[in-house]
């Protein structure tokens, strides 16, 4: 495919605006407005709006929370496992699964703030952070991983916005916004390397921690001592419902990309669905056998309290939720999909509407496994189920739209397709522009990254070490098993170090890209 | 060093509430609507559940076990909850605390209760304006209404911290006589169990006329009709409550969880069959 064509595809949504963007974009900021009116009512009324009781005390929020951060595995799954496999087809939906990961975390770190009692204190968390509590491990993590996945998007973008604002193919902000992202980017050899560099680090870092972070997680659950919950299974569970989860979300994207941005269909073909469709059917067999770990070691083991909450989810309560999951997620797709994928001809629009199913499912997914747990109480309290109120159905409507928002925001500003890997074909042949030296200006902006990321670095490490250090409230006595709660920290704590050292080194290549030209 | 815990003798307590009411006046807890009730939206620090033991169905007080090692403590994000180290007591903070609620799904009792909405006008006349403040973690005496952050039982933290100072102060009426030396906590502890005693049997009583410093035991205790509770130190031998908890009878409720409650519950003699 020519070098033209593919510019054309990835900037047109940025420089045409068509009445159905306007349309999406009014229809979703009315839902994301709804949303916010919920929110200001539980803001004013407190959390006794929302369907919690004192035994299942989180609901709808943490299920959703979890869930996008369950999307956020889509852009370092797709872009940079398949980069480092050098797998050729994942190169032009790199960039949109990217997007997904970034639009995913502003609403993930959102639902946070929905949820606790009192978003005024939020910074308490930081400020008096213990390293005992998983809590305080997700922050961190949270923290490290949102950074690496806006750096590796940003990264990954640079040759592109030089290419497309060299060529005046933007006009207005969105070409000063270009000009000063693209970091005097000129494609000679030494950026060529230092770019591969930085994104190379990137992506075989962004994997570990990918799934270090998910299974992190799920530690906010699965460290308590929960029937339901406290299973090793869960960190496993949720990094492959992440896996899947990501999967089903960018079949839908790229499927609504593709109908709606003119020429698109010639670079997303029938080969880009069918190998997604393949992953995604390998994720939900491996979510298949991760349930079937779950419950039937649970059952077998007999258990009252494990069986208890086994029965509500299975018979009780929780069954039209459970079974709602069961049927969209697993049986449903583990039947169909076959059908789909290994026809000659493969249906798009039937794995998209499955992809949608499945969405569906694994929301319903992450809602039972939050809230079903809890309804069961070891002690004779009354029974309580949960059922989200309308407060909580707009906002979870809201967060929908607010991700769909931030999506169509990005698509709109940056290009969508990655240029330079599409069209090189891989061989860091990156398009040279003629280009004279006086054009070069001295950028603050790498700089700026560097020494922020280093300033976040020596925070985050100076935080981790006063608080190995320094014991918060042990009584005597009990000092060496409190403070044996400190040490499961110690990986997250390696993994949020290592993150960081490789954020600065991409940083610090990005100073050496904007140099070349002084 | 202190220790406080408590036992609770299954086979008096007749489940008459007495003690739920003198917590709630005692901590503020704001009343709640039937149907708050029926969603378990109340706030009931101490509360009387149904078990069955054996044949017969008794009641069983529940309130915050302060256990020794304490499944909300080791979750809390910001260490609103914590030990105080002065006898070991659970306490949170309610000027840290920033409502994730992550205690509330880990402590196996449902202990914690949640601040549903903002405080009503009508309860403020009859607040306990007797509030412990900690230097550098803020309010974690009685129940203030700081909504959106769970709460629990305090074993009436308040009430020892005035005995203390009383203490100190010597205006503790006879009790000051009677402890000599330095208000320890210790010093607290002994009062403490004479009191105790005095409640539980004040007849045989060597030391009397206490009657009206019955008010420094927490709530429950003091209001116990049947004084099925005792309360005091349990590092110290000679107290009662260190003595009863070595009874054959003894048990605490989840052992088997490890978080070592320091409220001991004593079974019904006969295992619950009634003789």
């Amino acid at each position: 495919m020519r070098r033209e064509d593919v510019v054309d595809i990835s900037i047109s949504p940025v420089i045409k605006t068509t009445p159905k963007f306007y349309v999406a974009f009014i229809i979703l900021l009315i839902l994301v407005v709804l949303g916010f009116l919920a929110y200001i009512t539980q803001f004013i009324y407190g959390h006794g709006v929302t369907g919690l009781n004192s035994n299942v005390i989180w609901g709808s929020y943490i299920a959703v929370f979890i869930f996008f951060i369950a999307i956020s595995m889509s852009g370092t799954l797709v872009s940079a496992l398949l980069r480092i496999t050098r797998a050729k087809w994942g190169t032009t939906i790199a960039r949109l699964a990217e997007m997904i990961t970034a639009s995913a975390f502003i609403i993930a770190v959102l639902q946070i703030l929905i949820d606790i009692g009192r978003p005024d204190r939020i910074l308490h968390a930081i400020i008096w952070g213990r390293l005992q509590s998983p809590i305080t491990w997700d922050i961190f993590v949270i923290m490290t991983y949102a950074v690496a996945s806006y750096i590796y998007l940003y990264i990954t973008m640079i040759p592109d916005l030089a290419l497309i604002w060299r060529e005046g193919r933007v006009k207005g902000l969105i070409a000063q916004l270009y000009q000063i992202l693209s970091i005097n980017w000129i494609g000679t050899k030494e950026q060529v390397t230092r770019l591969n560099k930085a994104i190379k680090i990137l992506a075989v870092m962004l994997i570990p921690t990918a799934v270090a972070f998910h299974s992190i997680v799920s530690w906010i659950l699965a460290m308590l001592n929960r029937p339901g919950w406290h299973t090793t299974v869960m960190g496993p569970d949720f990094v492959t419902a992440a896996i899947y989860s990501a999967m089903a979300i960018l079949i839908v994207i790229i499927w609504i990309f593709t109908k709606t941005v003119d020429g698109a269909s010639k670079l997303i073909k029938e080969i880009h669905f069918r190998y997604l469709g393949y992953l995604l059917f390998v994720s939900c067999l491996a979510l298949i056998y991760m349930k079937i770990c779950h419950i039937l070691t649970e059952y077998y083991g007999g258990e009252e309290m494990h069986v208890k909450v086994l029965n509500s989810l299975l018979f009780g309560d929780w069954a039209p939720v459970f079974w709602g999951f069961m049927i969209l997620s697993l049986i449903g797709p583990a039947v169909i999909l076959p059908v789909i994928l290994f026809r000659e001809k493969l249906s798009v629009n039937g794995l998209f509407v499955m992809s949608v199913l499945i969405i569906v499912g694994l929301y319903l997914d992450r809602l039972y496994l939050v809230a079903s747990p809890l309804s069961i109480t070891y002690l004779p309290y009354p029974y309580v189920s949960y059922t989200p109120t309308l407060v909580e159905i707009s906002l979870l409507i809201a967060s929908f739209s607010g991700f769909a928002l931030i999506y169509l925001v990005l698509i709109k500003v940056f290009p969508s397709v990655c240029i330079w890997e599409t069209t090189s074909e891989g061989e860091g042949g990156i398009n040279l522009i003629e280009v004279r030296r006086e054009e070069l200006f001295s950028n603050p902006l790498p700089r700026l990254i560097l020494i922020l990321s280093i300033i976040c670095y020596v925070i985050l490490m100076y935080i981790i070490v006063r608080f190995f250090i320094i014991p918060i409230y042990v009584p005597e006595g009990y000092v060496a098993l409190s403070e044996t709660f400190k040490l499961a920290a110690v990986p997250v704590a390696i993994v949020v170090s290592i993150a960081w050292i490789s954020i600065m080194y991409s940083a610090y290549q990005l100073v050496k890209i904007s140099e070349v030209g002084e | 060093m202190v220790r406080w815990g408590m036992i609770i003798d299954l086979d008096k307590c007749t489940g008459c509430q007495a003690c739920s009411l003198a917590c709630a006046s005692e901590n503020n807890l704001p009343t709640s609507r039937p149907e708050e009730v029926r969603r378990r939206r109340e706030v009931e620090w101490n509360e009387i559940l149904t078990i069955s033991f054996g044949e017969v169905k008794i009641p069983l007080p529940r309130l915050c076990m302060h256990c020794d090692i304490a499944a909300c403590v080791k979750v809390c994000p910001t260490g609103s909850r914590f030990y105080y180290d002065e006898g070991r007591i659970v306490l949170q903070s309610y000027d840290r605390c920033i409502g994730c609620r992550l205690c509330m799904c880990a402590c196996p009792y449902n202990a914690n209760y949640f601040i549903w909405s903002h405080p009503e006008e009508e309860y403020s006349f009859k607040l306990n304006s007797d509030m412990v403040v900690i230097e550098g973690l803020g309010r974690v005496g009685p129940n203030l209404y700081v909504s959106g952050t769970p709460q629990k039982c305090i074993f009436c933290f308040h009430r020892l911290v005035r005995l203390k100072i009383d203490l100190e102060n010597k205006r503790a009426g006879v009790l000051s006589s009677v402890i000599t030396g330095e208000a320890s906590w210790e010093a607290v502890g002994k009062a403490i169990d004479i009191l105790m005693r005095y409640l539980i049997d004040p007849d045989n009583s060597e030391i009397t006329g206490i009657t009206h410093e019955i008010r420094y035991l927490p709530a429950c205790v003091a209001t116990c009709p049947s004084r099925a509770r005792i309360f005091g130190d349990l590092d110290d031998e000679n107290s009662l409550v260190a003595k009863m908890a070595k009874s054959p009878r003894a048990f605490k409720l989840l052992e088997e969880l490890g978080t070592e409650p320091k409220v001991i519950y004593l079974a019904p003699k006969g295992g619950g069959v009634e003789t």
